[in-house]
C-alpha cells in the first residue's frame, strides 16, 4: 500500500512539473543542463588524463623504473600530451576559423554526449548571450557540414536538434534528384529512383539547410524487383570526435 | 530485503547514466527493468529527467509518457504475477 502511494505521489509531482516547465516556457530545464555539461566535461577530462598520463600502460615496466626516472617521464609525458592536445585543438579552431570566415557566427564547443539523447539532440556550450537565437544552423567545425539547428537557448547554453535526428524529414538533393531524407539517429535515410547514378560518397546537400552540404552517401542498396534503391546518408566523420562546432547566426 | 533494494538502486542508477552519457537506450531498457520488478515511482521521474534534458520546449514528452505507461500497464501484472 506504501509503494501505491508513493508511486501516485511521483506521477503527481511528475505531471506537476511538466505544467510548470510547459507553462514557464521550459524554464526548468537550465539547472539539469548545466548538471549535464558538468558530468561529460569531467568525463572526457578524466578519459584525456588516463589516455595521455599511461596509467593503464605495462605495469611491470613501471615497476622496474626507480623513483625518480618514474616521476621524470611522467612529468615529460604530461607535458607532450598537453602539447599534442594543444597541437590537435589549434588545429582544428584553424578548421573553423576557416568555415566561420565565410559566414557571421560563434564558435562553441560540444558539451554532452552527441548520442545520449533519443531525440537526436546535443547540447553545445554557447546560448543567448553569446547570440544564439532558436533555429540558428549549426555547422561542425572542421569541413562546414550541417549538423542540426538550434531547437532551443539557456543564457550558457542550447540545445541542438540534429538533421538526422529520428523520424525528421529533410529535403535533400543528390545527383541533381530531389529526395526526402529521414533521420534515423545518427544517419538519414532515402528512396531514390534506380536511374539516378548514386554512389558511396556523394554529397548530399539539403534545401532545408541553405543548400549546405549535410552528408555524404554511407552506403547503396538496390534490389532487382523494385524501382528504387535505399540511399543511406551519413556524416563522413565521427561527432564524437568533434570537439567544436560553428553556429551561424540569422539574420 | 537489503539486496532487493540494492537491485533497484542500481537499476536507478544505470537509467540516469543513461541519460547523461549515453547510448540513448540504455534508459528505457533499464526503465523497463525497473517498472517490471518493482512498483517504482523512479521511472516517471527517470523519464522526466531525460525529458527536460533532452527535449526542447514543446517536444512530445516521450520519455515521461513512457515512464507513467509502464508503471500504471505492469501495476496490476506485477500485483498477480511477481509481488
Amino acid at each position: 500500500m506504501r509503494g501505491r502511494r508513493a508511486l501516485i505521489l511521483g506521477t503527481v509531482v511528475v505531471l506537476l512539473i511538466l505544467l510548470l516547465d510547459f507553462l514557464s516556457g521550459g524554464g526548468v530545464r537550465g539547472g539539469l543542463r548545466m548538471l549535464e555539461s558538468s558530468v561529460w566535461g569531467m568525463m572526457e577530462r578524466g578519459a584525456g588524463a588516463l589516455a595521455h598520463v599511461g596509467i593503464f600502460k605495462s605495469r611491470e615496466a613501471l615497476i622496474r623504473e626507480n623513483e625518480t626516472l618514474r616521476a621524470q617521464l611522467l612529468q615529460m609525458q604530461t607535458e607532450t600530451a598537453v602539447s599534442s592536445v594543444l597541437q590537435e585543438e589549434n588545429a582544428r579552431l584553424r578548421d573553423v576559423a576557416r568555415v566561420a570566415a565565410e559566414s557571421i557566427g560563434t564558435t562553441a564547443r560540444i558539451i554532452s554526449s552527441p548520442y545520449a539523447s533519443a531525440y537526436g539532440t546535443f547540447l553545445i556550450g554557447a546560448g543567448a548571450r553569446d547570440g544564439i537565437q532558436e533555429g540558428d544552423l549549426v555547422l561542425s567545425g572542421e569541413d562546414g557540414f550541417v549538423l542540426g539547428r538550434v531547437a532551443s537557448v539557456d543564457t550558457a547554453s542550447s540545445l541542438v536538434a540534429a538533421v538526422f535526428a529520428p523520424g525528421h524529414s529533410t529535403q535533400a538533393s543528390i545527383h541533381g534528384a530531389d529526395v526526402s531524407v529521414t533521420g534515423w539517429g545518427a544517419s538519414g535515410r532515402a528512396s531514390v529512383s534506380r536511374d539516378v547514378p548514386v554512389v558511396e560518397e556523394d554529397v548530399v546537400r539539403s534545401f532545408d539547410y541553405e543548400n549546405r552540404v549535410i552528408g555524404t552517401v554511407a552506403s547503396v542498396q538496390s534490389h532487382p524487383a523494385s524501382a528504387e534503391q535505399e540511399v543511406f546518408i551519413a556524416l563522413p566523420f565521427s561527432l564524437t570526435k568533434t570537439p567544436f562546432v560553428y553556429v551561424v547566426h540569422s539574420l | 530485503m537489503w539486496y532487493i533494494r540494492y537491485k533497484r538502486a542500481i537499476f536507478v542508477c544505470i537509467a540516469l547514466a543513461g541519460i547523461f552519457v549515453g547510448p540513448w537506450w540504455i534508459t528505457p531498457f533499464a526503465m523497463l527493468l525497473l517498472a517490471l520488478r518493482f512498483q517504482a515511482w523512479e521511472v516517471p521521474c527517470i523519464g522526466l529527467c531525460a525529458d527536460v534534458l533532452w527535449g526542447a520546449h514543446g517536444f512530445l514528452p516521450l520519455y515521461t509518457l513512457f515512464g507513467l505507461i509502464l508503471t500504471w500497464v505492469f501495476e496490476p501484472l506485477r500485483e498477480r504475477l511477481l509481488l
